[in-house]
């Protein structure tokens, strides 16, 4: 029963290496088999999550019993891994917005955006570009679906870098799940195959490459000190001197600029633009999943430094800023929700750095309660919205989403749901958005009243760009010119509408998700020494 | 939040409002002309001139604040060259901040 | 001060950076990221040394002062995942040059 934490990160990452052999047998036995493969860990991480509230916190060594054994002094170099309330919860959650995601993969996989159809008015023209249409999609179809087996492949592999994140108790793994994650974001991101999306891969690709080198460094820094690479023995033993100060910036930056916050964010709209749109849903789930270690590392390693907190507040409170003054400008609908991921982030950057710096305090605590439970928002509310971006550049093939005009007359349905999404980014009742945002803005209110006033004008903003949106692309009459080139596939409603339904039900009953959630994942996070206790007895 | 929030008076309110919305929705007219003013957004009688779009809404805002978007957009130009540059700036930022 | 090998992974890394961050060629850029690389794997291995010791192999060994094999291991590991990054970064380089041509 132990043996499930390395069981949810090894059963992925073997069906990802069988993945291509059965990807040449049959098309259909290879989703088959990534649909197992997802199922199965799901389960694996609901029964993992029951163990961890009964048991508490988890420490699981590769290779021996218990932590200590077979070392005549000191502590022996193992790869040990943790699961306490707070990654067992992100790991549940995150696997089911991935299984979801992958359901929408299913149908809607192309990059058709990156054509441009010619506008005509004339019908022999037209009769011609009908043609010449079809023979592209024919050309594309062929290549995509040689590529299908590629993409999943690399899904399977990019989660399986996001579950080491959130298990990992060793500064080492750290770096190699880092690399997994760089590596296989960039496959995804060069997968439709035109220069557009080869520059964007390589762009990412070098400064990820850098900025491992810097973690790597880093942990360098704090093995020349102390010896050891283990998380828990690293916070035992930690004097807070001047190396130890350099290798935190090194870490931590390198963390931030997985996570893509302020000022690391400027890879994400071009990536986030080239990407398929189930690529860019685990892509933000991998963000999030950094700042999980970005907070496990401040809170349980490192000590509370009141420098680092006020450090992570200034750069949450730009972050937020700066998303939302760069998103005004942008034309790509794409790009503008990628700025709205970046300001999002910020938020959740600023609840949890607050209770950081109100540390033992009820206000501190509800601050990090509130700063987690927008974790959980902030994928369904982004995700929502990239998904019915996705499936509005699906039907009608254009490449700049702003010449659509009168989107909801031909599909009400999903103009509501867009709607919806709207009302949860800004923060509006009676979704999920208000509940995480009203604990955040009430209880930084305690630490200093500006930090307030600047997240509820962030949440302004957001609203006035994501009015902006919907007025273009789904208000007025529909244009002459454009018309559907497909049909919705019934299963995207039931994936769009299964988002929706978990909106509501968490906006409408939040406290009872926080205090079966997240209460016992706050706690976990803020006590050093029960981190510390179940690694060393 | 404890206090205010309770969860069958926001789903009451929540049904009232759309039942609201929904008699004023039913109160329109379904059909429209195609091809005429009715489908040309309003500008005073006249036809819009082909420049001008929804997605220009905010242009007084731009306008206002052209010096900020200059540079912050002459900064971020993309490619591998800045994205490293930035990283490095960032990081000597928090040596700063953290060290001394 | 600083021993002079700690200046030499310094002076890499500096290089290595900065060559990445001016030059504009594609190949220069993945050539940088492969000199920082060199630099880390430097500062990693340098840790491990302890003055007079002999390579950490038990049979017929000359003497028990032995450096240390820990950060042997860690490079083993950074060399592997530098030498696929470097693999994917050039490939991408060859695809873009053949995008440019079309």
């Amino acid at each position: 029963m132990i043996h499930f934490i390395i069981l949810i990160i090894a059963i992925p990452l073997f069906s990802a290496f069988l993945l291509p052999l059965i990807g040449k047998l049959n098309e259909k036995l290879m989703k088959f088999w990534v649909g197992l493969t997802l199922l199965l860990t799901s389960f694996l991480s609901i029964f993992l999550y029951k163990l961890i509230l009964e048991k508490g916190t988890l420490a699981y060594t590769l290779g021996a019993r218990f932590p200590s054994l077979t070392a005549p002094q000191g502590f022996p170099i193992r790869i040990i891994l943790i699961g306490d309330a707070l990654s067992g919860f992100l790991a549940l959650f995150f696997l089911f917005i991935v299984f979801l995601s992958f359901l929408f993969s299913l149908k809607i996989l192309d990059g058709y955006h990156f054509l441009d159809p010619v506008r005509s008015q004339n019908a022999l023209a037209e009769a011609q570009r009908k043609q010449a249409l079809l023979e592209i999609s024919k050309s594309l179809t062929r290549k995509t679906s040689n590529g299908v087996d590629k993409f999943y492949t690399l899904y399977l592999l990019l989660l399986v870098g996001i579950l080491g994140f959130l298990f990992t108790a060793d500064f080492f793994t750290l770096f190699v799940f880092y690399e997994i994650n760089s590596i296989a974001t960039t496959g995804l991101i060069a997968f439709f195959r035109n220069k557009e999306c080869f520059k964007s891969a390589f762009h990412y690709l070098a400064v990820f490459a850098v900025g491992s080198l810097f973690l790597l460094f880093g942990v360098g820094l704090l093995y020349s000190e102390y010896g050891f690479l283990n998380m828990a023995i690293i916070a035992k033993n930690i004097q807070f001197s001047f190396l130890d100060k350099v290798a935190l910036s090194f870490i931590a930056s390198a963390l931030i600029l997985k996570a893509g916050i302020f000022p690391f964010y400027f890879w994400k709209p071009e990536a986030y633009n080239a990407s398929p749109v189930p690529a860019v849903i685990l892509s933000i789930v991998s963000s999030l999943s950094a700042l999980y270690v970005l907070f496990r590392i401040s809170f349980d390693v490192f000590g509370l430094n009141i420098i680092f907190g006020q450090i992570l507040i200034l750069f949450s409170l730009l972050s937020i800023f700066a998303g939302v003054f760069l998103a005004l400008r942008e034309n790509n609908l794409k790009r503008i929700l990628s700025y709205l991921a970046i300001s999002e982030l910020g938020y959740v950057v600023l609840g949890v750095s607050s209770g950081f710096l109100m540390s033992n305090t009820e206000s501190g605590f509800k601050a990090i309660e509130g700063g987690l439970f927008h974790m959980v928002n902030d994928i369904l509310d982004v995700g929502l919205l990239f998904l019915i971006a996705g499936i509005i550049l699906y039907i009608s093939r254009v490449r700049n989403a702003f010449e659509i005009r009168g989107f909801a007359r031909k599909h009400p349905i999903l103009a509501g749901f867009f709607l919806f999404g709207v009302l949860a980014i800004s923060g509006l009742p009676p979704l999920n958005g208000f509940a995480s945002k009203m604990m955040i803005y009430e209880s930084v209110f305690h630490l200093s009243p500006v930090l307030t006033i600047i997240a509820i004008l962030g949440s302004i903003l957001v609203l006035a760009v994501l009015v902006k949106i919907f007025a273009s692309i789904f208000l007025g009459a529909p244009s002459e010119e454009n018309r559907d080139y497909q049909v919705i596939p019934k299963v995207v409603i039931a994936i769009v509408s299964i988002f929706i339904i978990l909106m509501f039900s968490i906006g409408l009953f939040p406290k009872q998700f926080v205090t079966s959630f997240v209460n016992p994942a706050a706690k976990a996070l803020i006590s050093q020494q029960n981190y510390i206790n179940s690694v060393i007895h | 939040m404890e206090i205010i929030w309770q969860p069958k008076i926001a789903l009451i309110s929540f049904f009232l409002i759309f039942f609201v919305i929904y008699l004023f929705y039913l109160t329109g007219e379904k059909k429209y002309q195609k091809r005429t003013l009715q489908t040309v957004s309003y500008f005073s009688g006249q036809i819009p001139p082909k420049n001008i779009k929804l997605e220009g809404i905010f242009w007084g805002f731009f306008k206002d604040l052209e010096k900020i978007y200059g540079f912050l957009l002459k900064i971020q130009k993309e490619n591998a060259n800045d994205y490293i540059f930035f990283l490095v700036f960032g990081l000597i930022i928090f040596l700063l901040l953290l060290g001394f | 001060m600083i021993s002079f090998i700690f200046l030499v992974t310094i002076l890499l890394i500096v290089i290595g950076t900065s060559g990445a961050m001016f030059k504009r060629n594609l190949i220069k850029i993945v050539m940088s990221v492969n000199i920082v690389g060199a630099g880390v794997n430097l500062f990693l291995i340098a840790l491990g040394y302890r003055s007079g010791g002999v390579a950490p192999i038990f049979t017929n060994a000359p003497s028990l002062n032995m450096v240390s094999p820990t950060p042997q291991a860690l490079i083993l590991t950074s060399i592997v995942i530098n030498l696929a990054v470097t693999a994917l970064l050039l490939s991408l380089a060859v695809l873009i040059y053949k995008e440019k041509e079309k």
